[in-house]
């Protein structure tokens, strides 16, 4: 070996070296100070409550953190609204143990679980190192977070549906219901809750058929397509994924449907104000993204300082006004609201 | 140009492995001074990259992969369907000793299929994979049904996330596959065959290797790698899922191509492969625990990936060579080549004309 090509190669791994020094650079800006984690009540004191929904960047969860932020002064809060860049359970659970395993502890983490079971060993770890663990909006096995804030409750969004098709389209006839996956567990209680109500309420509307389009926009499109084109009675749509909804829109217009074939979504606003202006949505029923957010921060400070725990019945969230613990369907549940309904009228009060 | 010369064999240290090594162990000593959790007594340092695991299991099948030529998408499908098979066995009260070897098996078969139908048919395994990768995951996905398996006995378990003294009962499972991986790809015959594919698949066969059997073996060998790495990950998440293991092949890919193994074939180390996966696994759970977001995180992959590249090509220029010289050699090779068997035959003959390379290299 020269010495010219020992030098060169000493110069390469010395280039390699610093390029990962300043990579690293990153993690020693961060404080070294260590808080004091212990599980006795904070009450008066600063909490940090870190807010770790399924993805960042949804409309929905920034809605929800603006709520949590709106209050978080007043409790004395401070909120960290951090997430993976892929709607994953694996890298969902790694960010949760990076707060586990962080110089500043949160006191509080709030999750909403991109499915039921990946995130609950970091979640335990988060148990075990004095960090109090709620949910919001999706759940995990009910063992591994003390409360959870269930958006609304099943039958009354499965209710809110079936009775708007009946509304608008008459109580016979059929419809068809697009969900995400097979085993998407909230999906699955809505479709569970219309599919009860309707056969008590409305015995001669017919659900037609369930299809998935795996939160795929294009895979909605064409799951939609075929409904409709199987289905020729089919009177309305029910999209109840965030994808399924313009798919489902897309496909009805695509088949010139608009008119003869209602769609009643779940979904937030704001991506859909395009279809309530052509007409092509009929409505659509989520439940107030802010005021949730803001239910996340009083329950925060309420299971930090101790004030909320165990099987406590009831408490009161500010001017949010009372809530109620319930263990239907699962234990620790507080139901958030009543499906609010989102039309062409009143879509553009709300900005999510 | 014209001469293939072999340069004779020296034992020196591996270069990028001392880079990896050394890198490893800088950002060790970073985290472990700027974070107050991640060194945990020695002992909780083993434990940070548990969740990584799984993806360097999988990694480990698929450097033997690459090293040929080819490519193996389905092992992120076959990792879910085998969480899948075992989870719903081990609730059907299936033997967990059983309903592992099941979940094995069919794994194995997996791969199996992908190296016949790739040898037989001659398709690029690209497509072959791409291929079974979408019906081992549709697989997954009716077997796990509208209830996926969860809540598995304390036994089972134990293969995600018990530990034997300090060390969690994964890393070791991690290291024995390494172990092994690395004996069979430097000890053995089978190896040797591996490698000389990857570098130069028409001399391979002209010197009378049996491409096919090899081709056969090393995709059988990725499909059990991956069923294993399905097991542990079942076994961590407490959950059998038709997703869970998706996410591992981009990440397992990056593992074996940042440990330097050469994404057409033919050179690297699993000793470096296992370095790669320990320096990315800690450096994105390092990241994350310092605070940074996961945003962040990812962007620092991404571009650590890509000065590792760069490095690499930088330390394999000859001398008197510039740097976009060794850049346009390297990829000179890469244009044209024989039909043959899978990505293995891509630039076949010129490759190793146009770049005369130490075929004890690994």
């Amino acid at each position: 070996m020269t010495h010219s090509k020992k030098y060169r190669r000493a110069g390469v791994t010395a280039a390699a070296m610093t390029a990962l020094a300043l990579a690293l650079v990153g993690c020693s800006a961060t404080g070294t100070s260590a808080s004091a984690n212990d599980s006795a009540s904070k009450k008066g004191q600063e909490i940090t409550v870190a807010i770790v929904p399924k993805l960042l960047g949804l409309p929905v969860f920034e809605a929800n953190v603006k709520g949590a932020k709106q209050v978080a002064s007043k409790l004395k809060e401070k909120i960290d609204y951090t997430a993976s860049v892929k709607a994953s359970g694996a890298d969902q659970a790694q960010v949760i143990m990076g707060l586990v395993n962080s110089n500043n502890r949160p006191d509080v983490i709030a999750y909403s679980a991109n499915d039921p079971t990946s995130i609950v060993p970091a979640l335990n770890a988060a148990t075990k190192a004095g960090i109090k663990v709620i949910g919001f909006d999706s759940d995990v096995t009910a063992s591994a977070r003390s409360y959870f804030i269930q958006d609304t409750s099943y039958p009354a969004m499965g209710q809110a549906l079936i009775d708007a098709v009946a509304k608008k389209d008459g109580d016979t006839g059929s419809y068809a219901i697009l969900s995400s996956t097979k085993d998407a567990t909230v999906q699955n209680a809505w479709i569970d809750a219309m599919k009860s109500y309707a056969a008590k309420k409305y015995p001669n509307l017919r659900l037609a058929d369930i299809a998935y389009g795996q939160s795929n926009q294009a895979t909605s499109q064409s799951q939609a397509t075929n409904l409709i084109n199987s289905n020729p009675d089919l009177k309305a749509l029910i999209p109840i994924d965030g994808a399924a909804v313009p798919g489902a829109l897309a496909a009805v217009k695509s088949q010139g449907a608009v008119g003869k074939i209602s769609v009643f979504g779940i979904g937030d606003p704001n991506p859909n104000k395009q279809y309530f202006e052509d007409g092509s949505l009929t409505g659509l029923f989520l439940w107030d993204e802010v005021k949730q957010g803001q239910l996340i921060a009083y329950l925060a400070r309420g299971v930090a300082d101790g004030t909320i725990k165990g099987a406590t019945p009831t408490f009161t969230a500010g001017d949010l006004g009372s809530f109620t613990v319930s263990n239907d369907p699962a234990k620790g549940t507080i139901i958030f609201s009543k499906p609010l309904e989102f039309t062409k009228d009143n879509y553009s009060k709300y900005n999510f | 140009m014209t001469t293939t010369t072999i340069a004779p064999s020296r034992r020196r240290l591996p270069v990028w492995g001392t880079v990896l090594a050394a890198a490893l162990v800088v950002e060790l000593m970073v985290f472990s001074l700027t974070n107050t959790h991640f060194f945990g007594g020695g002992a909780g340092m083993l434990s940070q990259i548990e969740l990584f695991l799984p993806t360097g299991i999988v990694a480990l099948g698929l450097a033997p992969v690459i090293l040929t030529g080819a490519i193996d998408l389905s092992v992120g499908a076959t990792a879910s369907l085998s969480s899948v098979l075992v989870g719903v066995l081990i609730l059907h009260h299936v033997n967990p000793v059983l309903a592992i070897g099941i979940a094995l098996a069919v794994s194995t078969i997996i791969g199996l299929v992908n190296g016949l139908i790739i040898t037989l048919f001659g398709i690029d395994s690209l497509l072959v994979t791409l291929a079974t990768q979408f019906i081992a995951s549709s697989l997954a996905v009716s077997v796990a049904g509208d209830n996926p398996p969860f809540g598995f006995p304390d036994m089972f378990l134990a293969l995600g996330e018990g530990t034997v003294g300090p060390v969690p009962i994964a890393l070791l499972i991690f290291l024995v596959i390494a172990a092994l991986v690395m004996l069979l790809i430097g000890r053995t015959g089978f190896g040797r065959r591996i490698v000389l594919i990857g570098y130069n698949p028409s001399a391979a066969r002209f010197t009378g290797v049996r491409v096919m059997r090899t081709f056969v073996g090393v995709f059988t060998m990725s499909g059990l790698v991956a069923g294993i790495a399905g097991i542990v990950l079942a076994a961590y998440f407490n959950a059998g899922r038709s997703d869970s293991g998706m996410s591992l092949l981009l990440p397992a890919i990056t593992c074996v191509v940042l440990g330097g193994v050469d994404i057409f074939g033919g050179r690297g180390r699993i000793g470096e492969v296992v370095l790669a996966v320990l320096v990315l696994g800690y450096l994105t759970q390092g990241l994350l625990n310092s605070g940074v977001s996961s945003l962040t995180a990812t962007m620092v992959t991404g571009l650590l990936l890509i000065v590792a590249l760069v490095v690499k090509i930088a330390f394999e220029r000859r001398s008197g060579e510039s740097f976009l010289g060794t850049l346009r050699r390297r990829f000179a090779a890469r244009t044209g080549g024989s039909p043959g068997v899978g990505r293995g035959a891509k630039g076949g003959s010129e490759k190793a004309a146009a770049e005369p390379r130490d075929p004890a290299h690994s």
